[in-house]
C-alpha cells in the first residue's frame, strides 16, 4: 500500500493516537468526501451512506492506535467503507430497487452516475472498485473473496459493455 | 490473433496490463483492423466519460459535527463504564489482594507455628561465634555490585541523552551564535543566539521539532538534553513546531515556564516585555510559582513582567471581552470585570472562564462553576467545593474534559 499521507495528515495520525481527539475530527473531515463517495456509490442511498460513512469513521477511531502510519490511511479508510458497504448491501438482499427515474441529465456524468447505481449490487461494486476507484484484480478479491480473479474479470468486461450500450456508444 | 481475441484484450490493452510485446500485437492490428479500431475508439470514449466524472460527491455538511457527537456519546458512555469497573484499579487491588493474603497466611496459624517450631528443633543452643570478616566484605559487596551497576548504567544512560549541539539553519541574514556570525552553524549548551533586523533562522530541537526565529530575537540555550531541552526567550518572536509525539521542550520567559505538550505555538516579547503565547495546535502548559494551567487551540495568553499570566481568551474572541479580560489581569478590574466577563462568555469561551476561577473571589467562583456547569457539567470526582478551593487536579481534570469538546 503505497503511503499517500501528507507531513499534515501523519502528523493529525499521531495526535489522534495519542487521544486528542479534535485532531481526529480534523482527519475525518480531511477524508470525509472520500469516504462519503465510496459509500455512496457502492450503497447509492444517501442515509445509508451516511452511516456506513459513520460507522468507517466510528471503526477507524477505535483502531487508530494500532494503524501503521507508514500505510496510506486514505486506503485504510476506504477499505473500512468498502467492507461496510458489501456487508449492509448483503443484508440488503441481491438488488437495490432502481432509483432516480430521470431521464433527463443537466450534465453526462450525472447519467452515468445514474446507471452505475442502478447496477446490480455486485457489478456496481466491480465496477467501482475497479474503474472509479482504481483497485486492480487482486486488491479486489479481498472485497468479493466468493469469485475468482478471472470471474471478477469477465464480469468487469460484461459491465462496460452493457455501460457502452446504455449510453449508446 | 484474431478480432475476437484482440477484443477481449482491448479491456486488458486499456487498463494498461498487459506486456510490451503482446501490447505491440494489438497496436498493429488496430492499424489495419477497421472494425477492431472502432471498438478500441468505443472503450477508449467510454473511460474519457468515465474520467469526467467527479471524483468525489458532496457529503452532507453536518456529517463531522454528526460524528463527533456520536463519538462524544460513545466516549462518555465508555468512560461511566471505566469509572464503574476501573480496571487498573481492580488488577492492582487483585495484586494487593494475593500479597496480603500471602503475608497474612505465613504470619499465622499453622503456617507460623510450623516455622516456628522448626527454628526450635534445629537452632544449636551454642556460644557467641566471632564476627566473620571475610564473609560479611563478600556479602556487602555482592548487596552492592547491583548499585554499582545501576549507577553506571544510569550514567551511560544519562550521557547518552545530551544532544548538544542543535543544528540551526540560516534563513535570511546573519544569524549570531554567542555574538558571532557562525559558518559552522551549530548552537551549544550556554550559547545565545541572535537575529538582527534582517536576520531569520531555524533551529532543530533534538527528537522534538523546529523552533523558527523571527528577526530581533534573542534566545540561549540553557540545556541541550532529550529528556529536558531548556531555552530562554528574552526578546522576539518563535514559533514551536513540534515533530514527536511527546516534545521535550520547556521555554523560560520573564519568571514563567511553558512546557511544549506537542503541537504549534508562537511566542512574543514586544519591546515592553509584554509576552504574548498563541496556540496554533494542540495546547502547552505555563507554570509559574507553582501553579500550573493549559493554554488550548486557538488561544492566547498574556504574560506581562513580574506579574501572574493572564486569563487565556480565544484568537477570534470579541474585542470587548479581550479588553475587560486585559483589565481584570492588569488594571485591578476586581469583580466588576469577573461578572462583565461571566456575562460576554459564549459557549466557546468556557475555558476562558475555567481560566478565570482562580482569579476570582469565592463568591464568583461558585457562579462560574454553574455557568460552566451549564454547557461541560463537570466529570466524576470534580466537585463544586474542591473547584472553590482551587484543586489543581480537579481544574485539570475539568479543563480537559472540556477541551476535547470544544
Amino acid at each position: 500500500m503505497e503511503n499517500e499521507n501528507t507531513n499534515y495528515v501523519k502528523y493529525l495520525i499521531e495526535l489522534s493516537q495519542s487521544g486528542r481527539k479534535n485532531a481526529f475530527f480534523d482527519l475525518c473531515e480531511i477524508n470525509l468526501r472520500n469516504v462519503f463517495t465510496v459509500a455512496y456509490r457502492l450503497y447509492p442511498d444517501y442515509e445509508k451512506a451516511q452511516q456506513i460513512t459513520l460507522k468507517t469513521f466510528f471503526i477507524a477511531w477505535e483502531n487508530i492506535k494500532s494503524f501503521d502510519s507508514k500505510k496510506s490511511y486514505i486506503l485504510w479508510l476506504k477499505s473500512v467503507a468498502i467492507k461496510a458497504a458489501i456487508n449492509e448491501l448483503s443484508k440488503s438482499g441481491t438488488s437495490l430497487s432502481p432509483l432516480n427515474g430521470k431521464t433527463i441529465y443537466a450534465h453526462e456524468h450525472e447519467r452515468i452516475e445514474n446507471l452505475i447505481i442502478n447496477l446490480p449490487n455486485e457489478d456496481r461494486i466491480i465496477f467501482v472498485l475497479h474503474d472509479l476507484e482504481g483497485y486492480d484484480y487482486d486488491e479486489m478479491k479481498s472485497f468479493l473473496e466468493e469469485l475468482t480473479q478471472d470471474e471478477i474479470k469477465s464480469k468487469l468486461i460484461d459491465i462496460r459493455e452493457r455501460l457502452m450500450r446504455d449510453l449508446s456508444l | 490473433m484474431n478480432c475476437e481475441e484482440i477484443k477481449i484484450s482491448l479491456h486488458d490493452f486499456v487498463d494498461e496490463l498487459l506486456d510490451d510485446n503482446h501490447k505491440r500485437e494489438i497496436e498493429a492490428h488496430l492499424k489495419t483492423c477497421n472494425n477492431c479500431f472502432a471498438e478500441y475508439k468505443k472503450i477508449k470514449k467510454f473511460f474519457d466519460k468515465l474520467k469526467n466524472m467527479p471524483y468525489t460527491i458532496d457529503a452532507p455538511a453536518n456529517l463531522v459535527e454528526i460524528l463527533s457527537g456520536e463519538l462524544l456519546k460513545k466516549v462518555v458512555a465508555e468512560q461511566q463504564e471505566e469509572r464503574t469497573k476501573p480496571k487498573v484499579k481492580i488488577n492492582k487491588l487483585k495484586r494487593e489482594q494475593v500479597k496480603q493474603e500471602k503475608l497474612h497466611k505465613n504470619s499465622r496459624g499453622a503456617f507460623r507455628k510450623s516455622r516456628v517450631t522448626k527454628s526450635i528443633f534445629t537452632t544449636k543452643i551454642s556460644a557467641p561465634i566471632a564476627p566473620r570478616f571475610g564473609l560479611d566484605a563478600k556479602k556487602t559487596i555482592l548487596t552492592l555490585l547491583p548499585l554499582v551497576l545501576f549507577a553506571v548504567g544510569y550514567f551511560v544512560y544519562d550521557f547518552s541523552l545530551i544532544n548538544s549541539p542543535w543544528k540551526v539553519r540560516t534563513i535570511t541574514g546573519n544569524v549570531f551564535i554567542n555574538g558571532q556570525i557562525r559558518t559552522t552553524e551549530r548552537w551549544e549548551e550556554n550559547e545565545s543566539l541572535v537575529t538582527d533586523n534582517f536576520s531569520k533562522a531555524v533551529i532543530n530541537v533534538p527528537k522534538t521539532g523546529r523552533i523558527e526565529v523571527d528577526e530581533n530575537s534573542f534566545l540561549i540555550l540553557l540545556k541541550a538534553k532529550d529528556n529536558g531541552n531548556r531555552i530562554k526567550f528574552l526578546k522576539g518572536s518563535i514559533r514551536v513546531i513540534n515533530s514527536n509525539l511527546i516534545p521535550y521542550l520547556t521555554i523560560e520567559v520573564d519568571n514563567s515556564l511553558i512546557y511544549d505538550r506537542g503541537g504549534t505555538f508562537q511566542i512574543t516579547i514586544d519591546d515592553n516585555s509584554y509576552t504574548y503565547v498563541k496556540v496554533e495546535y494542540g495546547y502547552l502548559e505555563i507554570e509559574q510559582k507553582g501553579r500550573k494551567f493549559f493554554i488550548d487551540e486557538g488561544y492566547i495568553c498574556e504574560v506581562r513582567p513580574n506579574t501572574h499570566p493572564g486569563v487565556p481568551y480565544r484568537v477570534d474572541a470579541p474585542d470587548e471581552l479581550k479588553s475587560e479580560i486585559r483589565k481584570l489581569d492588569y488594571e485591578s478590574g476586581g469583580d466588576e470585570s469577573v461578572q462583565k466577563i461571566i456575562s460576554m462568555a459564549t459557549e466557546s469561551d468556557m475555558l476562558t472562564l475555567l481560566g478565570l476561577i482562580p482569579k476570582s473571589s469565592e463568591s464568583y467562583r461558585s457562579v462560574l462553576f454553574n455557568k460552566i456547569s451549564a454547557y461541560y457539567p463537570p466529570p466524576s470526582g470534580v466537585t463544586l467545593a474542591g473547584i472553590v478551593k482551587l484543586d489543581q487536579d480537579m481544574l485539570e481534570k475539568w479543563w480537559f474534559e472540556i477541551e476535547w469538546q470544544i
